[in-house]
């Protein structure tokens, strides 16, 4: 459902995209010191902020059939690679797991690298997606049974800019 | 255009995630989590682990030979592999348990017989068992012998670790252990004229014949010897003080030494009383008993280690041996009328009337049995056993005869007693228990027998061997 709603996101935004198209070239789209966005991710929302150009931090929650996942990651936008409305990145993260599964119930920690890429729709809108990959420890809290290993990820969003900073 | 594309290619990418990719962290966890509960479930169904029983790690007897009527602790140890608590059971065809768990007492029955005393170990729901066999012999058997180089007049000293000390008349002082071995030896200058005494610590304290005083380690090594007294005449066993000092009597002179317990040398001569009447003993407390006349009566003094200020006087009026002092710091005394005092440790008159009686030519006074009774010698009734308790009198007059040194009693009341020269045995009746046991030739006669706790007897002869003997006991009380 919510991925859904991304997508009808995404179409929404879609005129924005005809205007950027249309509009004249004002540089290359690559986050500024101080901007600050809210991003919309599936299935859950982050705060993101760059301390620096280029450089962001986001703490990201996420909740899906009683699984919670707490993030902070960090973004690295390469410059050189940057265009007019497309932002490539590398990003790191640490996750902090809590669960209640079937027969288990416990927490967890994981660890995790992506690269991706975000297109700017318009001066306050952008979308983003990566893939990575994510190790992932789950524990059960009244078996102490553990279960560990690396899990393939893709991860995508809308980012709305409240800053977008100065270069 | 190129943007376009590219729209599209996020667009593409929010569509199905590839094969093998997960949406979103919680979905990518989600597969770590359906894992963990495959394990879950399939440790819930996973059987228990089947009880398991105890497992024994140990069984002994302290003693796998005892005296029919004696007794031995035996004892055993087991584990349950499964945590569980052990508890123990010990049964025997004959004779009795004292005590339960692990570790209980066993009383042999009076008849003569190999045992099995068996041991279960449960845990409540599985038991395993094991077992210890003990020989019970005949009162009176032979535990073993040892032969030393000279004749012996003086009895055995047990020590509370097992050891032995027997001095012979060459002035050789021997330690052996429970199994009669010889543990070590130490000649003296000269042979010994008292028994020597056992500190708590385990060093050995003696006098010889030349009035040197010697402290001999647990070893066997000196630690030192004093040769020094001033015209001392030392007329009894040193005595340990409760202030660690070793104290010597010089009967001549009345006067009561003070040694150093490390270095042997004199502290002082014991001024505090004049006219030292008796040699002093040692209390169960850690007490000596001085006897003095303070110019009016006879006192006798329970001399604590803080001096003679903290001391209980007792009025012991014509004391004339050494005395006796009971478990509880009682005091018992022979007066110059040939009666048996008591007083109480609070220095008060015991018993309702002085026991009364012949003393024999043995100059020795009263001695606490370890049945805690108090036995005199009477030159016409021998052996007499007097209560403690009510000052009542029981001679033993039909098991002994001719004694002339003082006996020794077992914690049950057997009583042991060199009767015409040979070593004899009487239950608390004055009914015979074992013996008379003659004297190996060339020997000619036992001297005073010592016994201890456990029914051991030991005793000397006068041709230079010594031999302990399986009796009966009790068990210590719980």
């Amino acid at each position: 459902m919510l991925r859904r709603l991304l997508i009808l996101l995404l179409l929404a935004a879609a005129p924005s995209l005809v205007r950027a198209e249309e509009a004249p070239a004002a540089g290359k789209f690559f986050p500024a010191k101080g901007a600050l966005n809210l991003d919309l991710n599936y299935p859950g929302a982050g705060l993101r902020w760059f301390p620096a150009s280029g450089r962001a931090l986001e703490l990201i929650g996420q909740k899906q059939d009683e699984i919670f996942t707490g993030s902070l990651r960090y973004y690295y936008y390469p410059e050189k690679l940057a265009g007019r409305a497309i932002a490539p990145y590398l990003a790191a993260e640490g996750d902090y797991l809590d669960f209640k599964g079937k027969y288990s119930k416990g927490s967890g920690w994981g660890g995790g690298l992506f690269a991706g890429a975000e297109y700017r729709l318009g001066p306050k809108f952008s979308v983003q997606a990566d893939l990575g990959a994510l190790y992932v420890s789950v524990t059960d809290k009244d078996t102490s049974l553990l279960e560990d290993g690396l899990e393939f990820l893709m991860t995508f969003g809308v980012n709305f800019y409240f800053s977008t900073g100065k270069l | 255009m190129k943007k376009t594309l590219a729209f599209l290619f996020l667009l593409g990418l929010a569509a199905p995630a590839p094969a093998g990719f997960s949406l979103g962290r919680p979905a990518a966890v989600k597969k770590r989590v359906d894992k963990l509960d495959d394990k879950v479930r399939a440790a819930a169904r996973a059987p228990a682990s089947p009880d398991r029983p105890p497992v024994f790690s140990a069984s002994a007897a302290v003693s796998t030979t005892v005296a029919a009527g004696g007794y031995t602790r035996v004892s055993a140890a087991a584990a349950d592999p499964d945590g569980d608590t052990v508890t123990y059971v010990w049964t025997s065809t004959a004779g009795v348990f004292q005590g339960s768990g692990a570790a209980p007492y066993w009383l042999a029955p009076a008849v003569s017989g190999v045992y099995t005393l068996s041991c279960a170990a449960s845990d409540g729901s599985l038991s395993v068992s094991t077992s210890v066999v003990v020989t019970a012999v005949a009162p009176g058997t032979p535990k073993w012998d040892f032969s030393a180089a000279n004749p012996f007049s003086l009895p055995p000293v047990p020590a509370p670790d097992g050891t032995v000390y027997v001095s012979d008349s060459g002035g050789v002082l021997y330690a052996l252990d429970g199994a009669g071995a010889q543990k070590w030896s130490y000649t003296t200058a000269a042979a010994l004229n008292y028994p020597p005494v056992v500190s708590a610590d385990g060093m050995v304290y003696a006098v010889d014949s030349s009035d040197n005083v010697y402290a001999v380690r647990p070893d066997g090594t000196l630690k030192w010897s004093n040769t020094t007294l001033p015209a001392v005449t030392v007329d009894a066993s040193p005595v340990v003080g409760p202030d660690g000092g070793i104290y010597v009597y010089d009967g001549t002179s009345a006067a009561l030494y003070s040694l150093d317990p490390v270095t042997g040398v004199e502290v002082s001569t014991f001024t505090d009383l004049s006219g030292i009447l008796v040699a002093p003993v040692a209390g169960p407390n850690g007490s000596i008993y001085v006897a003095a006349n303070d110019g009016v009566d006879d006192v006798l003094y329970a001399v604590p280690a803080a001096g003679l200020s903290g001391s209980t006087p007792t009025i012991v009026t014509g004391i004339t041996m050494p005395p006796a002092v009971g478990a509880d710091g009682s005091v018992y005394w022979l007066d110059l009328s040939n009666n048996l005092n008591a007083a109480t440790a609070a220095g008060s008159t015991k018993w309702a009337a002085p026991f009364s009686y012949i003393p024999s030519l043995a100059d020795v006074g009263p001695l606490i049995g370890l049945d805690g009774g108090v036995y005199v010698l009477d030159s016409g009734s021998g052996v007499i056993r007097v209560s403690s308790e009510t000052g009542v009198g029981f001679a033993f007059s039909s098991s002994f005869a001719a004694v002339t040194q003082p006996a020794a009693s077992g914690r049950d009341g057997a009583v042991y007693a060199v009767s015409t020269a040979d070593l004899a045995a009487a239950r608390s009746g004055d009914t015979a228990l074992w013996g008379p046991v003659t004297a190996a030739p060339p020997a000619t006669a036992f001297n005073m027998p010592s016994a201890v706790a456990d029914g051991t007897v030991y005793a000397t002869d006068d041709n230079g061997a010594v031999y302990a003997f399986y009796s009966t006991s009790l068990p210590p009380s719980p």
